[in-house]
């Protein structure tokens, strides 16, 4: 834990916000330009910078920071952020071919795509795609299409490398697959945004049914709508990891100054998903880490929100110590509409195929079963 | 006259002062520094030759004329790249 470092880190990732987001329009150019660091940094605290700034995705808010001069630096310092952020370029554009191929390819299929996260944040949140850095491509298709859209991803050269749990199971409860492809190459394919209580509880009809475009190489795609959008952001900076990562975290910010939402829209969806839980955690975290002021209606509304206890075991099984895939199974069971779906659910998280339990490290579907009854063990001693 | 635009289906991005382009098709990425993103930025709506070439000139207080060869080269070079099409204006 390095304090002065963890506070820079913290400034670059929320550079270019208002100190309030919620409530006012756009910042004004000079909130935008509020300054990261008094003085140039020494050497060994640049190092430490650079490195954190490279592995959290902030890379682009850094280079926004010093070409806004809000961050001294040294020529020296301005050259090395400069090749940072041209390399993660570079990569992106990589990315984004691959993007419009994917959807091409799918789409050539009839299959309709959304872009989730990555490039559609990047084109519809930021004020240049520039800031904002991406590792994979994610794309949301209809559930029914999801067996069709890996078999057309195999023949382009993606490989799916943990196999479904049980036939019929990724159309039924699962979140979808990740697929690679040679050269640290990722694709993740959603049928639904999250695993677990939270992502069966979506309507995946709404997702389509509100979605934008955007352009990406002169080629339209479609993106989640502003509220959905931050919906997903909230998910997935507030369930993805128990300490989320700032880049994700600044998505929600983002979109919350952006003000493109209906915040009452927002809340009307929150309420039918039962995830205002889930909002008011991304808004907490928005205050905690980046440090800025949540208010406006969003914040009003979710101000108190006292989980149901059902709702606390959901999110703990994301991100509480002692989170693990059979305990998210069994939180996740009461959201599982009826008795025979509720155990299909259970069959294929006690007992999945072979090659799903070892492509996760498990050597087998009896070391699976071993492991899942430990770790509830663990879970009810705590 | 014809005019100079940017190949739309050209990957971007701006990186500090430089600008990094993919265009469709080819195998490396093509990085400009400097004057070459500025030309890029200049090149956000088709343009004609002379009125680019005249821009240019004025931002760097210079003779247009002495700017000729250097700016069609590299026209003509991101050109062959894939990354800019030369394309005929409407007529009146």
């Amino acid at each position: 834990v390095n304090p002065p470092l963890e506070r820079l880190v913290r400034r670059i990732a929320a550079f270019g916000l208002p100190q309030r987001v919620g409530f006012d329009p756009m910042p004004t150019a000079r909130q935008a330009m509020a300054p990261v660091a008094a003085e140039v940094l020494d050497d060994e605290l640049w190092r430490a910078l650079l490195g954190t700034v490279g592995r959290a995705r902030l890379v682009g808010f850094l280079q926004a920071a010093i070409d806004a001069g809000a961050m001294p630096v040294t020529e020296q310092q301005r050259s090395e952020a400069a090749d940072l952020h041209l390399e993660w370029c570079a990569a992106l554009l990589g990315l984004e071919r691959a993007l419009l191929e994917a959807v091409d390819g799918l789409d050539a299929a009839g299959i309709d795509v959304i872009v989730l996260k990555g490039s559609a944040h990047a084109h519809l949140l930021y004020p240049n795609p520039s800031w904002r850095m991406f590792g994979d491509n994610d794309l949301l298709i209809r559930t029914e299409a999801f067996d069709d859209a890996v078999r057309i991803l195999q023949a382009a050269g993606y490989e799916r490398p943990v196999p479904q749990a049980r036939p019929g199971f990724d159309a039924r409860f699962g979140k979808g697959a990740t697929l690679r492809r040679p050269v640290n190459e990722e694709l993740d394919l959603h049928r639904t945004l999250l695993f677990g209580s939270f992502g069966l509880l979506i309507d995946l009809d709404e997702l389509f049914a509100s979605s934008v475009t955007f352009e990406v190489g002169g080629r339209t795609l479609q993106a989640l709508g502003p509220e959905t959008r931050l919906l997903h952001a909230c998910y997935h900076a507030g369930l993805g990891d128990p300490i989320p990562r700032l880049a994700s975290v600044r998505d929600i910010a983002q979109q919350l100054a952006n003000g493109s939402h209906d915040p009452c829209r927002v809340l009307e969806l929150a309420r039918d998903w039962q995830s205002l839980v889930v909002i008011a955690r991304g808004l907490t975290l928005c205050r905690s880490q980046l440090e800025v002021d949540v208010e406006g209606p969003l914040a009003d509304a979710v101000a108190g929100y006292v989980p149901s206890r059902q709702e606390w075991r959901a999110v703990d099984s994301y991100v509480g110590d002692h989170r693990r895939f059979a305990r998210k199974v069994l939180a996740t069971l009461p959201y599982v509409d009826g008795l025979g779906a509720k155990l299909a659910f259970l069959r294929a998280a006690v007992a999945p195929r072979r090659e799903f339990a070892q492509a996760l490290g498990s050597g087998g579907t009896l070391v699976w079963l071993r492991r899942g009854c430990a770790a509830l063990t663990r879970t009810r001693r705590h | 006259m014809s005019r100079w635009g940017r190949e739309p289906r050209v990957l971007w991005r701006r990186s500090g002062p430089r600008v990094v382009l993919l265009a469709p098709g080819a195998a490396d990425l093509v990085v400009l520094d400097g004057v070459g993103s500025l030309i890029w930025q200049l090149l956000g709506q088709p343009i004609e030759y002379e009125e680019l070439r005249d821009d240019l000139a004025s931002h760097f207080a210079s003779d247009a004329r002495r700017l000729e060869d250097e700016l069609s080269a590299f026209l003509r070079d991101l050109e062959a790249r894939g990354a800019l099409v030369l394309e005929a204006a409407e007529g009146p």
